[in-house]
């Protein structure tokens, strides 16, 4: 377990070494803090929601930037092998990696705590801190899914760009699923089989963080990002893994 | 083992893995999604239905499938009017018991699913249509067969009676008379014509915006026609008739005036029958809703087949506006307006006998178009499809049958009856005093109670018992053991900065004991002014449970010598030298009191023989329970109990207690207050700009400090 927060704690401290980390999170903050103030407007009602929304589709790109170098830049320099070979697991080591880049997320995300500080100020009456409690709840398993994904992807390649642009894909799908499946018409049949648009319902990630956004927190959301999450690392597991037998 | 070996081995197992761990994913998922519990987290249960829309739904559902769409162009909504409405919407679909989605007219898909709305709204009421279609037409040819008979037989019958007169005054007259008749009907039966031609040319052009023709429209403009064409035949045929009793002209006029007045007669009354054909004809929910399902922008709740279909302005679902307490127009809670509009509407769909409520009352003129007190209590019935009327005591001895808005007489009818101002003297000479307006309504609830009518009795102080005589309103609840002490008025002191104030608001809290209203009102702020508290012994004539309480204080007391207070202006009261005070032993200081409570009389037959009391007047009309504060720009109910209690006492007294429960608009959404424009654009400013200046800066920071 050590071995695990050693691991977490390097892979943060060298996100902060390049001036790349701090711009990231500014540029994240001036975006949420837009979104955030284009909605502070006397008389209208006092939520996070487009905050959280326009978060949601930033994680985005912004995940994607920062697991890309989990592995990748390790394969690249050669650095995987002394990594491997060190006394903790291929396991240990995906853990590890993807610890320190959920703490960057989580600390690129706890300056947004003081929107709802100044929802509180402003607000009568008070804002709805579940409301507001399940936005970051969401907020943060979308970015720990975007991440696992990201890890998964990294442990698979050595180009950090390729990392990048196939993270970047599926997490686009997951986004742009919800469009394909919707069909709000009631009484509509559109093309698509029924089975099919209820698969891509189940994979929809904006109709879940929309629950959360409300004020609701559904536990088969909460199982749809772990379960998701935990798979991409048990497949980035499985890539390093390949390197013993291939 | 070779290295191709392996690595095929090594793929093999790691695909297996793979495989494996997807197959257990998905399973944990669709568990996960089969057996989820979905916690509402906020503080106001926003994210809940109201209990009220939860017992409509509960109804709906075992109804039948019913649909609710809101068809609009998305572009024109504002987006968090747009997300509100979505949201409930959203909870209404989750709750399973109703479908629910949005139609977005804006665009090509939208207009697709609205075009396959509209034909299956057509397709669900086709025999009903067909049916109109059907007597139109046969209306229209009775109509063009009455104009060709004025054309043909009344008018030319006409002239050849003024042929028949001879000479004279009195001749001139009725000559003179019979050629303007014969003008007249020339030319109603050219109008009759020409609504028959119009009625028949819109069978056979649909609607530009239906595909259906624009039948409500055309039938109320050929009725209109023949109603007045059939007044004109009917002061003909007296005109006629009144010629042939007359001694005017020789025997021949007479009977010829005789005969023609039985022809105009007939075709009278085969106007009458088209007219009455088109009135008699069921009103269908399509037709009525038609010129707004026509501008494609509607909130529709379609019910199961043999139920109804309610339509919802789409202006009012997303800027509901309210009227504030200070007068001025301000838009309300999106959020819960559009989920007691939707839910009401549900409501109306499904329940065929709404109530209809009969404001009693004393007054010399009629109060229902009284905009400053009924237009808000007025409005929020209609929602529910509940009708106002009124009863006029003093000058009407008989109830109203009010065959306009029951016309089989099924709707339950509850009677609101307002207590006058027994003290009162009358304020012009048309008026009455106060003791015979309020004997009027004591009549009046004598009455209801002997008929077992269901009653929502409203008291106010009365001098009469201050006289020892009797209350006329109190009297006729005596006879069920029910003591209504309307010679006595509940006061309360309150200190304020300079001495101690009276006051005679109370802000009540619940009655003991469980009842149907209880569970829409309790816990909502709800306020009675002047209220007088209700006794009553335990008998078997009816048992009675309190609604409403003021709590005991040793600031409240049951007051007997109000009158000088009560007749004091307001703003003169704290100038009066003695001002009243619980006196032990004279006024009744042993709270708390009952100030509403719900009797029900044992033995119920058809009727409910239920009655409300409230020891108050005015308690539900606008200035109190439709009064709306816009604090820190929230606006919400400043009573919303007061609400509350009148619907849910209308619907226990109609016998409806399955639709008893709070509804949303006792709720409201917390809104960003009033912010100094200056100090808005710094706030701005700073989230946008400063917090990632910050970063840098801590980043630059942290550069230098660790190299």
């Amino acid at each position: 377990m050590s071995s695990v927060w050693a691991i977490g704690r390097r892979e943060l401290a060298s996100m902060f070494r390049t001036p790349v980390g701090w711009v990231v999170i500014a540029l994240f903050l001036l975006l949420t803090g837009a979104a955030f103030s284009v909605g502070l407007v006397p008389g209208q009602p006092a939520s996070l929601r487009d905050f959280f929304a326009v978060s949601a589709w930033l994680l985005m790109p912004v995940a994607p930037a920062v697991s890309m170098r989990l592995f990748a830049e390790e394969h690249r320099t050669g650095a995987i092998e002394p990594l491997l070979t060190a006394p903790v697991s291929d396991a240990g080591a995906v853990a590890g990696k993807y610890l320190g880049a959920w703490l960057f997320l989580a600390l690129m995300v706890a300056p947004t705590l003081l929107y709802p500080a100044v929802l509180w100020w402003v607000a009568d009456p008070k804002p709805d801190l579940g409301q507001i409690g399940a936005g970051y709840v969401s907020l943060v398993l979308q970015g720990s899914l975007y991440l696992a994904i990201g890890t998964a992807v990294s442990a698979m390649t050595s180009s950090q760009t390729l990392a990048y642009l196939a993270t970047l894909l599926p997490i686009l799908g997951l986004l742009l699923v919800s469009r394909g499946a919707s069909d709000s018409s009631l009484g509509g049949s559109g093309p698509m089989p029924e089975w099919a648009r209820r698969t891509l319902q189940a994979l929809s990630i904006p109709a879940r963080a929309s629950d959360f956004a409300r004020g609701i927190i559904d536990t088969a959301h909460i199982a749809f990002f772990l379960v998701a999450a935990l798979w991409c690392l048990f497949a980035a597991h499985a890539a390093l893994d390949s390197r013993r037998w291939r | 083992m070779s290295a191709a070996r392996r690595r095929m081995a090594g793929a093999g197992g790691a695909a297996l893995l793979l495989a494996l761990g997807l197959a257990a994913a998905a399973v944990v998922g669709a568990v996960g999604a089969r057996y989820n519990v979905r916690l509402d987290v906020t503080s106001a249960g926003e994210q809940r239905l109201a209990p009220r829309t939860l017992a409509v739904l509960e109804q709906a559902a075992a109804l039948g499938e019913v649909e609710i769409l809101v068809a609009a162009d998305a572009a024109s909504l504002e987006p968090w009017a747009r997300r509100a409405v979505r949201d409930v919407l959203e909870l209404f679909e989750h709750s399973g018991r109703v479908r629910a989605g949005e139609i977005d007219v804006g665009s090509a898909e939208g207009q697709a699913a609205y075009g396959e709305l509209l034909g299956r709204l057509i397709e669900r009421e086709r025999e009903g249509i067909d049916l109109h279609i059907a007597a139109v037409a046969a209306a229209a040819a009775q109509t063009e067969a009455a104009g060709a008979g004025l054309e043909q037989r009344v008018a030319p019958g006409l002239l050849a009676l003024r042929d028949l007169l001879g000479e004279g005054e009195q001749s001139a007259a009725v000559r003179s008379g019979l050629e303007q008749w014969a003008s007249l009907m020339r030319a109603a039966s050219a109008r009759l014509s020409e609504a028959a031609r119009a009625a028949r040319a819109a069978l056979a052009e649909p609607d530009a915006a239906l595909p259906i023709p624009p039948l409500e429209r055309h039938e109320a403009a050929l009725r209109q026609a023949v109603n007045e064409r059939a007044t004109e035949l009917d002061a003909l045929v007296e005109e006629l008739e009144a010629l042939g009793g007359s001694g005017v002209g020789s025997e021949g006029l007479r009977s010829g005036a005789e005969s023609l007045g039985r022809a105009a007669a007939e075709i009278r009354d085969e106007l009458a029958r088209a007219a009455d054909g088109i009135a008699r004809l069921p009103r269908l929910d399509v037709l009525r809703i038609a010129t707004a399902l026509g501008a494609s922008e509607i909130a529709l709740v379609i019910g199961p087949p043999g139920t109804g279909v309610a339509g919802i302005d789409i202006g009012t679902l997303y800027e509901p506006d309210v009227v504030a307490s200070d007068g001025t127009r301000i838009t309300g809670d999106v959020r819960f307006q559009a989920e007691e509009l939707l839910a009401s509407a549900v409501s109306t769909v499904l329940t065929a006998a709404k109530p209809i409520v009969v404001l009693t009352h004393g007054e010399s003129a009629s109060i229902l178009d009284s905009t400053e007190y009924f237009a808000g209590v007025g409005q929020r019935m209609a929602r529910r499809g509940i009708d106002l009327a009124e009863w006029q005591a003093l000058h009407e001895p008989e109830p109203p049958e009010l065959r306009e808005l029951d016309p089989d007489g099924a709707r339950p009818r509850v009677y609101a009856v307002l207590a006058p101002d027994s003290s009162g003297a009358a304020r012009s000479p048309d008026e009455a005093p106060g003791p015979e307006r309020a004997a009027a309504v004591g009549r009046a609830l004598q009455r209801l109670i002997d008929d077992r009518a269901a009653v929502l009795l409203s008291v106010i102080p009365s001098v009469l018992p201050s006289y020892g005589e009797t209350d006329p309103v109190a009297a006729p609840l005596a006879a069920l053991g029910v003591d209504v002490r309307t010679g006595v008025m509940l006061l309360r002191r309150e200190a304020s900065a300079r001495a101690q104030e009276l006051r005679t608001e109370f802000e009540v809290v619940p009655g003991g004991g469980g009842h149907a209203i209880l569970g829409a009102t309790s816990n909502l702020p709800t306020l009675l002014s002047y209220p007088v508290p209700i006794e009553w012994s335990g008998g078997s004539v009816a048992s009675v449970t309190p609604l409403l309480t003021v709590e005991a204080s040793a600031d409240a007391w049951g007051e007997t010598q109000w009158v000088r207070l009560w007749q004091t202006p307001r703003e003169q009261r704290p100038l009066l030298p003695e001002r009243p005070g619980p006196d032990e032993g004279v006024d009744d200081t042993e709270g708390p009191w009952t100030v509403g409570a719900a009797v029900e009389r044992a033995g119920g037959i058809a009727r409910t023989g239920r009655i409300v009391v409230v020891g108050s007047s005015g308690w539900f009309f606008d200035p109190v329970a439709a009064r709306y504060q816009a604090t820190d720009g929230r606006v919400a109910l400043a009573w919303p109990g007061n609400a509350e209690l009148f619907e849910a006492a209308v619907l226990w007294l109609a016998g409806q207690d399955e639709l008893i429960a709070q509804s949303a608009g006792a709720r409201s959404t917390p809104l960003v207050g009033p912010i100094e424009p200056g100090r808005l654009r710094a706030l701005r400013w700073g989230l946008v700009a400063g917090l990632p200046l910050l970063t840098l800066g801590v980043g630059v920071a942290w550069r230098v400090v660790r190299g």
